[in-house]
């Protein structure tokens, strides 16, 4: 024989061996599950299990059929599928029989009950703005909690109440544990924490069946390992009560996937379409090892829940992606986006200070603001940032650029000019958590698939639900003006047609707000007195909260200006790099900068005397990423003399 | 050191890369690199490299070493300032002792008037063979069974 062939059949053989062994040898026995059970109720079916196993104790290639019976029927009957239905108290010894094999199960029945009262705590972890300061038992709340008996048969379950507490009939006989899962159920509320691996976590605790007269304590410590599970299970809970008093019929089903020493980062996805999002929609609160842990991170936590709310009764059409606290030119999508999960923390947190029951729900040391957001690292704080003292903040570099205080988190661009102003609505007596909850939940909700949601529908929907008084309106443009958001008439208003044009002198800089006081958009009509012959730049800069203009130049008949074919009007003029740039890490990101979504036209002015030119926003129909601008905004027009 | 700097680059696009919405970002961080070995009684270099996406002014730098080793060269507290998009290395030398034990750690912590706070921190663990250690305490171990049709990740408690 070829000694390839000999080689084949060698493999052959290997693998054959290696099949039928992988699959189990001869029966040399029985196993049971276990060889007593207590049985605590009358006429209900309870399983019984037996296995032939091998030599190895491996579960058996063939299993025989096995044949049940039992030994006093008065007390239990058995059918062959090795289901015992109880039928009076006592002992009785059931048979099990496969091939030449038995074994005999006893069985004792005994209904006597008892009580057991349980409280169940988990240790939290308490923070201040400079990170965690020390540890405090709180209750685990709402969770469910099975009882088992030695074998794990399921005796009965319950779910712990506000207070941590459950009392639960138990059998007086044998031996009873707890299991503590990771699940939490409330009227239109079912969340829960898995790893990874979709495993729920789960703390067991045999119970001292001879000391059961006292409350049984159990604390689920730090040092289990799985504290955190409760922790992200109760700031949830918080934060589905919190939106639960301004919609109480939001259903709120949320997944959580904890894992520290797994992948890295904090997120929620509304969907399994991102590698990184391996389960689905879910918040993932993961580190890799060593790293940074957000478990006891509320804020952090509950910026996620925002964003998983704003998902469920809102509408949310962020990119995602980069974005750094501090940036002020961030697509108005993301920066409204961020800009609520950054607030939402902090309206939960101002929401539970109202009531005293609520106390413990907030693990922020009571002297610590409820507007500072805090993220630890270990136990430093990483970032920590109070919204309403933002105006202190001093000047800052960014990329080279010194950027006076007064510009820095301002405009619709930067998230948390849209958590301050979020936050001083939620502050102002006229308005209030439910105003916001108001444009949040019912017209942004209701706006179509097509309307882009930022900061300008969060200040349409208030027009539209609060229908302000003037009082009111001047105190919202107050509110939006203090983060250099100007959703007003500016001072050339009204200037929507030709008609209503006003002036503009050549090399002098006006800055226009494009909002015309309501939100239908808003077109600036301005003159100027040009030379014929000479050559003329109009150009628009100083875009900020999401300004993106198109400009036209009209002759005194209001029609464009065409020279050589080529009409007088511009939407961008940039080169695209300046709109999208490659952030370190971040691969490249939209910028809603100062020029790059300006417009400008130069020419020879085909004759002397008035021009006119005409700024709109750009139709809100820019493809993508150009989409990340908005309809209003605020831009700077100059006309110049160009040689 | 471009190690380490690959692999946090390679984490930071993990975290960023089209995933739905991040938590925010601090543009702090601190890195620590030793040049050789900790050994039982001898010196111990280390290069600390702080750097930040912003420009921070006046950034507080601690080193908290254990009792039993000593500073020889660099200062346990210092400011620096960071330009955006750069970074600052710290130099150190330690006289370890005859046993290793604790952790050495940095930490940078910069104000922006009363309304925002950086920080950031690295540490090495002082074990032999030890590179990193966690911080955290040892845990229980845990067990995956199923049950009820439920898989678990149970954590037994004592009785």
């Amino acid at each position: 024989m070829h000694i390839r062939q000999i080689f084949i059949l060698l493999i052959a053989y290997l693998s054959l061996t290696a099949c039928f062994h992988s699959s189990g040898g001869a029966a040399v026995g029985l196993e049971l599950e276990a060889d007593s059970h207590l049985i605590w109720q009358l006429g209900e079916p309870y399983q019984l299990y037996v296995k032939a196993v091998d030599s190895s104790g491996e579960k058996a290639k063939k299993q025989p059929e096995f044949v049940w019976s039992s030994l006093d029927e008065s007390i239990a009957v058995v059918d062959q599928n090795g289901v015992v239905t109880a039928l009076s108290e006592g002992v009785v010894t059931i048979r099990v029989e496969g091939g030449k094999f038995k074994e005999d199960i006893e069985l004792l029945v005994d209904t006597t009950m008892q009580d057991v009262h349980l409280q169940i705590n988990y240790e939290d972890r308490l923070y201040d703005t400079k990170g965690f300061t020390t540890t405090k038992l709180k209750p685990v709340r709402f969770v469910k909690v099975e009882f088992v008996n030695e074998g794990s048969y399921f005796i009965t379950e319950g779910r712990t109440d506000a207070a941590g507490k459950l009392t639960a009939s138990i059998p007086k006989s044998g031996d009873v544990a707890v299991r503590i899962i990771s699940e939490l159920q409330q009227e239109k509320v079912a969340l829960s924490v898995k790893d990874m691996s979709r495993n729920y976590y789960s703390i067991y605790k045999a119970l001292d069946m001879n000391n059961l007269n006292d409350t049984v304590t159990v604390d689920i410590s730090l040092i289990t390992g799985a504290a955190g599970a409760f922790n992200i299970l109760d700031v949830f809970s918080v934060a589905s009560e919190f939106s639960h008093s301004f919609n109480a019929d939001t259903n709120i089903a949320l997944n959580a996937y904890w894992q520290p020493d797994n992948l890295s980062g904090t997120f929620f996805c509304t969907n399994g379409d991102d590698p990184a999002c391996v389960n689905g929609k879910g918040i993932y609160v993961l580190s890799v090892s060593g790293d940074d842990t957000d478990e006891f991170d509320d804020d952090v936590l509950w910026h996620e829940f925002g964003h998983y709310i704003a998902s469920e009764e809102s509408k949310d059409q962020s990119p995602g992606g980069c974005h750094y606290f501090d940036m002020n030119d961030l697509d108005l999508r993301l920066a409204w986006s961020e800009g609520w999960g950054d607030f939402f923390p902090m309206a939960v947190k101002n929401w539970a200070a109202k009531d005293v029951a609520r106390a413990d729900y907030v693990s922020m040391d009571s002297s610590v603001a409820q507007s500072f957001y805090v993220d630890t690292a270990a136990d430093l704080a990483q970032l920590s940032f109070d919204v309403a003292r933002l105006e202190n903040n001093g000047d800052v570099e960014i990329d080279k650029v010194k950027i006076p205080f007064e510009e820095y988190h301002v405009h619709a661009s930067s998230e948390l000019a849209v958590s301050k102003i979020l936050w001083d609505t939620l502050s102002a007596p006229n308005f209030g958590m439910s105003t916001i909850w108001d444009v949040f939940d019912n017209y942004l909700e209701a706006l179509d698939a097509s309307t882009i949601v930022n900061l300008e529908s969060f200040w349409d929907g208030l027009l539209v639900q609060l229908q302000p008084a003037d009082t009111e309106l001047a105190e919202l443009e107050q509110i939006f003006g203090e983060r250099k958001v100007y959703y007003r008439a500016d001072q050339y208003e009204a200037n929507d047609t030709i008609a209503s044009a006003t002036a503009l002198s050549t090399g002098s800089l006006q800055t226009h707000y494009l909002y015309s006081g309501t939100s239908a958009g808003d077109t600036d009509y301005v003159y100027v007195n040009l030379v014929a012959g000479q050559n003329y730049e109009v150009l628009t800069s100083g875009l900020t909260s999401g300004a993106d203009t198109y400009i036209y130049v009209l002759d005194e008949a209001g029609d464009v200006i065409n020279i050589d074919g080529v009409p007088l009007q511009n939407d961008d003029w940039r080169p695209e790099y300046e709109y999208q740039y490659s952030l370190a890490g971040c691969g490249y990101i939209v910028s809603n900068n100062k020029t790059a979504l300006s417009s400008r036209v130069e020419f020879r002015a085909p004759y002397t005397g008035r021009y006119y030119v005409k700024v709109q926003s750009t139709a809100v129909a820019d493809p993508p990423p150009y989409d990340s601008a908005g309809r209003y905004g605020t831009y700077d027009l100059k006309v110049s003399v160009f040689p | 050191m471009i190690w380490r700097l690959t692999g946090l680059f390679f984490l930071f696009c993990l975290l960023n890369t089209n995933v739905y919405a991040n938590k925010p970002v601090s543009p702090l961080s601190v890195v620590i690199e030793s040049t050789t070995p900790a050994v039982a009684g001898e010196r111990f270099e280390l290069i600390v490299t702080i750097s930040s996406r912003i420009a921070l002014k006046d950034i507080d730098i601690k080193l908290d070493i254990p009792s039993e080793v000593s500073l020889v060269s660099g200062q346990g507290m210092s400011h620096i300032d960071v330009e955006a998009g750069k970074y600052q290395e710290l130099h150190y030398v330690l006289q370890l002792p005859d046993m290793l034990a604790g952790r050495i750690r940095v930490s940078a912590v910069v104000e922006q008037g009363k309304a925002v706070r950086y920080a950031a921190h690295d540490s090495i663990a002082l074990a032999p063979g030890v590179r990193r250690a966690r911080s955290r305490d040892a845990k229980i171990p845990h067990e995956i069974k199923e049950h009820n049709g439920r898989r678990l990740r149970e954590y037994v408690l004592p009785k």
